[in-house]
């Protein structure tokens, strides 16, 4: 009986990843297919073939790659991170952000900023800027929990405090900067893909597979079943839950740190694609759950990505940042998804 | 699993149908600056006696001449009575203040914005602490507008903040008026924001010449640009360096107006209000020449950058014509005021040196190939 449910299980898993990885790819190529060029379907893969290429078509299919390629990443980033920290919050509202790292980013920014206003042309010194910034607060929030007796309660509540004194900070220093930039400080760190540039890609790509590496080297998804039901549980097992939950929220906070340095922040994702993931393969396995969540935060942020450029183009109002467009794209999928599995 | 497309497609469909239902039925604002002096009244009245088949007509003129008071329709459309000449004046933006100083009106202002440099008289008199500083453009304090006891705060209806300060301030019954300001889609609009806030001050006849010199400008751009016959140059501005994101200046703003006014097609034209665009629109426009907001960042800075991305692909990056502009240059270009005039001579210059001569170089730096 127990291994004729484990068989069922183990199908309805690899149905379900390949299906969702199928998704991702159909919803990769319609990616690359459109944006505001408007350049026809059929040059982009005569280009993509390299039969037939001209410069401006090369160019921007670059762009095109580039661009896509943000979006997935990202969205396969924060959903990973996402999971991770549900896990070791042990609270299913949990999300990337919740252990401070927007905030001390963009507090790092402002910082920088104020004392050095050509930081504005450097691209990669402000993504190191935001991603220090990032970690920093990660290591305040942590430091917070520890002092609190580092359980997932604790976690979560220096985390909000952490959120809020940087918040705070950040926006009384960005009202500072609005007076040496003339600029509405709101566009900063406002998650975007349209700046996307190919070494983005790179970065992404390489955070991305160094922490997928490391979350099974550490045996990370099975210690996180067990940590899931409590410390009493890990350490039947014989791991460390202090130990455990530290190792997870810094990759957790590596992955957003480096998210919200490229792109900036992006809502929803990382709280609704480990959900999404669970309802889909119908159970909360980590060894499910984390491969299942990275295609489908990729597929969520993808598509959002394709719906910002639709629109972009049809309502003359220029791009809309991603944050605003993942929520319209995923929100009925996981109400779907709940009102489904609620009947079941 | 079975009508889960058909539900994403429907969700996606009623969002995007939502979004035009609420762009068409959303309230626009009427501009209208119509407080005549003199109207003609006609009344027309139609008398048919019985035995002469006739038709007659009595029209009956009526002059009225108003003094006082004196009655503005503002940019919310709203109409607003001055039953004497506002004696403390805030402006709430950098164009507001020059307007007021251009129209000679600098010893009524009592409280301008921290960007408020021009004219050059305006820092001094902050300096000297006779005019007050109450914030930042976007981030006006009502404390400290309260605080001077003005009869009269000028914003602009284009900038959030400023609309947002309308009941606070109405409220302890100091009048505020909204010009269109920086939500300007061209120089009559512009116009009329000068002539409105002359209205209220009776000093029409100065708006009147500061509009003849402004028109002045733009007719010796226009006229030279006619009898040289170039071709038209695609142009791209932005409103900083790439990194903070491409945001431009839509068909519908004044900025875009100066642009095609000095001869330049603006490649962000059929977009509207202050959109960013993404690199493949702009790559795929191709742009003959691109003019970046330098925000006072390093200059060479600025064109690494721009190296480092796909515009480096447009032929106005390959020809070396990317500008940037600062300080004085860019604070022309951007604000909505009695310098606009120049903000077209400043774009014709950049755009056909051959025909206007180069641009100060000290404001606006172009690029080494």
């Amino acid at each position: 009986m127990a291994l004729e449910i484990h068989v069922q299980n183990v199908k309805r898993f690899i149905f379900s990843l390949i299906f969702s990885i199928l998704i991702l790819c159909l919803i990769y190529i319609v990616s690359i297919s459109i944006g505001s060029s408007m350049l026809p379907i059929r040059d982009v893969f005569l280009c993509l073939f390299g039969i037939e290429c001209r410069d401006i078509s090369e160019s921007i299919l670059r762009y095109r790659w580039a661009r896509s390629s943000t979006a997935l990443l990202t969205g396969a980033i924060l959903a990973l991170s996402g999971t991770l920290i549900q896990s070791i919050a042990r609270n299913p509202l949990a999300e990337p952000y919740i252990l401070g790292l927007s905030s001390t980013a963009l507090t790092a920014l402002a910082i920088a900023i104020l004392i050095w206003p050509t930081v504005i042309a450097y691209r990669y010194y402000m993504m190191v800027i935001a991603f220090v910034g990032a970690i920093a607060g990660y290591l305040l929030t942590t430091a917070l929990s520890v002092l609190a007796g580092s359980t997932g309660y604790s976690l979560i509540l220096s985390g909000i405090a952490i959120t809020s004194i940087f918040s705070g900070l950040s926006h009384v220093l960005l009202y500072i900067v609005q007076s040496k930039l003339k600029s509405p400080y709101h566009l900063l760190l406002m998650g975007s893909t349209s700046t996307a540039l190919i070494q983005d890609v790179l970065i992404l790509t390489s955070t991305l597979l160094c922490c997928t590496f490391f979350i099974y080297i550490f045996g990370l998804p099975k210690k996180l079943n067990a940590y899931v039901f409590g410390d009493s549980f890990v350490k039947q097992l014989g791991y460390n839950p202090k130990l455990l939950s530290i190792i997870s929220a810094l990759l957790a906070s590596l992955l957003t740190g480096t998210t919200v340095a490229v792109v900036g922040i992006v809502g929803f994702i990382g709280l609704a694609a480990p959900h999404i993931a669970r309802l889909i393969a119908g159970s909360s396995d980590h060894r499910v759950t984390l491969a299942l969540s990275i295609f489908i935060g990729a597929s969520l942020a993808t598509s959002a990505d394709i719906l910002a450029k639709i629109l972009a183009v049809t309502t003359r109002q220029g791009e809309f940042p991603l944050g605003v467009v993942t929520s319209i794209i995923g929100a009925p999928f996981l109400a779907y998804l709940i009102i489904k599995s609620g009947k079941r | 699993m079975k009508y889960l497309g058909l539900i994403i497609i429907i969700a996606i469909v009623m969002l995007i149908g939502g979004y035009y239902i609420g762009q068409t039925t959303a309230p626009t604002t009427i501009t209208t600056i119509t407080a005549t002096v003199t109207y003609t009244h006609v009344v027309e009245k139609t008398i048919t006696p019985s035995p002469i088949y006739a038709t007659l007509t009595v029209i009956e003129t009526l002059t009225v001449v108003q003094e006082t008071p004196i009655s503005i329709v503002d940019a919310l459309g709203r109409s607003i009575v001055f039953e004497k000449t506002p004696e403390r004046v805030v402006s709430l933006a950098p164009s507001i203040t020059e307007i007021l100083f251009a129209l000679g009106l600098g010893n009524r202002v009592v409280g301008v914005t921290s960007y408020c440099n021009y004219p050059p008289e305006v820092l001094r008199l902050v300096e000297e602490g006779k005019i007050a500083v109450i914030g930042g453009y976007w981030t006006p304090d009502v404390e400290k507008i309260l605080a001077l006891k003005p009869d009269l705060v000028i914003g602009s209806s284009g900038t959030r903040p400023h609309i947002q300060l309308r009941e606070r301030v109405e409220e302890v019954g100091i009048k505020i008026v909204y010009i269109k300001g920086s939500g300007a889609t061209n120089i009559y609009e512009i116009y009329e924001d000068i002539a409105t806030i002359a209205k209220i001050f009776g000093v029409e006849d100065t708006a009147r010449k500061i509009i003849q010199d402004i028109d002045n400008e733009i007719r010796y751009v226009t006229q030279k640009l006619g009898e040289a016959n170039v071709a038209k140059l695609k142009v791209l501005q932005l409103a900083g360096p790439p990194s903070w994101g491409l945001y431009s200046a839509g068909g519908d703003t004044f900025i875009g107006w100066v642009i095609s006014t000095a001869g330049g097609i603006n490649i962000a034209q059929r977009f509207t209000g202050w959109p960013q665009l993404d690199y493949e629109f702009v790559i795929a426009e191709n742009p003959d020449v691109i003019i970046v907001s330098a925000m006072g960042a390093n200059y060479t800075a600025i064109i690494e950058e721009i190296r480092g991305t796909p515009l480096a692909d447009t032929k106005a990056f390959k020809e070396g014509r990317v500008y940037l502009l600062d300080k004085e240059a860019n604070d022309i270009l951007v604000r909505p005021g009695p310098r606009v005039g120049k903000a077209v001579v400043l774009v014709a210059k950049i755009l056909y040196p051959e025909i206007f001569g180069e641009p100060d170089t000290p404001i606006v730096y172009r690029m080494h190939k």
